[in-house]
């Protein structure tokens, strides 16, 4: 099925922020060889990252996050990435493709059990018939973090209540296909040739 | 013999039985440890001669301060995912040398668990460990550094594996040092400084 620039036109963000994967980078590439106008607006969005980059950071005031999160339906705390594929999920070149987010819930601000924080974890992908969360707070053992597949169908979601620290993970799909977190805002080589990704928890 | 001297004899009496019972307790844990660890290294296909290797390098890393039942379940681990004799036996003398130097063990041991799990050739997993306990100690080395340049270090140990991490995805120790320094300077918690390693 060829994909029109309407169905790629929410992944150019992300392809800016280098948050696709690579068969998404690959689809998206190809259609901006033929199409003169899906290239002429990711210019244009190139061209506001730039001028948002030469700005000078303001720092935000502590309470601007608690209280947009406060006023945010719960549906709405799903990663940008995750929204970009339920819109696709009934496209079958897709359908394959795979992408995760972990990510605090609402209450972030509140502790978990004995100084610990509890994270929603939710991985998208629709044709999966298995997904687990692996890290090195579960000794990477899939048997110990199954997720479940979500009332949407194509997000898998499980919660982990972590200490305050630094966690690399990743997830297993059907049991055998690793794969990392495109929104982790760190990645580590694991040494084995491939990449975690990295979460802070803070104390 | 007058009260005092038989309360004295009395309580030497029972010292010397809780310190013989606590002695023979203790031989007990360490023969109920080989005998698991015999059975698992049996069943793991490890050749007689071998298993006499792995049970010394597993009783060192126990007077090395490590749990029995930590011990077990590495040398388990290392076992069923088809690690060699030879391999066992450095995962276990990397073990023990992290423990003598209060090094987190965790991390390390996690790294080999991340390499069963992602099902790697054992002796990479133990290259790559072996990495892992090296960073540990150089990160040991920098708060070390940090504390001998006179900055008011607090719970320094907390963040050797995060330093170690750092150091693995090529962060420089000068670097590390200068912000750890920094940070403690200006109070910055635990998790500030980790963010730092970790924007």
């Amino acid at each position: 099925m060829k994909l029109s620039c309407q169905d790629l036109e929410p992944l150019f963000q992300d392809y800016l922020d280098g948050y696709l994967l690579s068969s998404q980078r690959e689809i998206l590439e190809a259609h901006l060889c033929s199409c003169a106008s899906c290239t002429e607006l990711l210019t244009g969005l190139s061209r506001i990252d730039d001028r948002f980059a030469r700005l000078e950071p303001v720092e935000a005031p502590d309470r601007l996050t608690p209280s947009v999160l406060a006023s945010l339906p719960a549906q709405s705390y799903r990663t940008p990435l995750a929204r970009q594929f339920a819109q696709f999920a009934a496209l079958p070149a897709l359908i394959a493709l795979l992408a995760a987010g972990i990510f605090f819930k609402g209450d972030l601000f509140k502790g978990g059990p004995a100084g610990t924080r509890e994270v929603d974890v939710v991985f998208v992908a629709p044709g999966a018939a298995s997904v687990a969360v692996v890290g090195d707070f579960n000794g990477w053992d899939p048997r110990r973090n199954p997720m479940v597949r979500g009332a949407e169908r194509e997000a898998w979601r499980t919660r982990l209540v972590l200490p305050p620290g630094v966690y690399q993970y990743g997830f297993v799909v059907d049991g055998t296909v690793w794969e990392k977190d495109p929104q982790a805002r760190n990645f580590l080589a694991d040494g084995f040739g491939g990449e975690n990704s990295v979460i802070v928890i803070d104390g | 013999m007058a009260g005092g001297a038989r309360l004295r004899v009395t309580a030497l009496l029972g010292a010397v039985a809780i310190l013989v019972s606590w002695g023979f307790s203790g031989m007990a844990e360490g023969d109920a440890r080989s005998r698991a660890l015999e059975k698992s290294l049996e069943k793991g296909g490890i050749a007689a001669e071998d298993r006499g290797q792995i049970q010394r390098a597993a009783g060192a890393a126990v007077r090395a301060g490590i749990p029995d039942r930590e011990v077990e379940g590495l040398v388990e681990d290392c076992v069923e995912a088809g690690f060699p004799a030879a391999q066992v036996v450095r995962v276990l003398s990397l073990a023990a040398q992290l423990s003598l130097e209060h090094l987190p063990l965790e991390s390390f041991t996690a790294k080999i668990e991340e390499g069963v799990a992602k099902r790697v050739d054992p002796e990479r997993i133990v290259q790559v460990a072996e990495r892992r306990a090296l960073m540990l100690n150089r990160a040991k080395r920098i708060i070390d550094g940090v504390l001998l340049d006179g900055a008011p270090v607090r719970d320094g140990d907390e963040l050797i594996p995060d330093i170690a991490e750092a150091l693995e995805a090529g962060r420089q120790a000068d670097e590390l040092q200068r912000i750890l320094t920094g940070s403690f300077e200006e109070g910055a918690s635990v998790g500030e400084i980790r963010r730092k390693f970790f924007p």
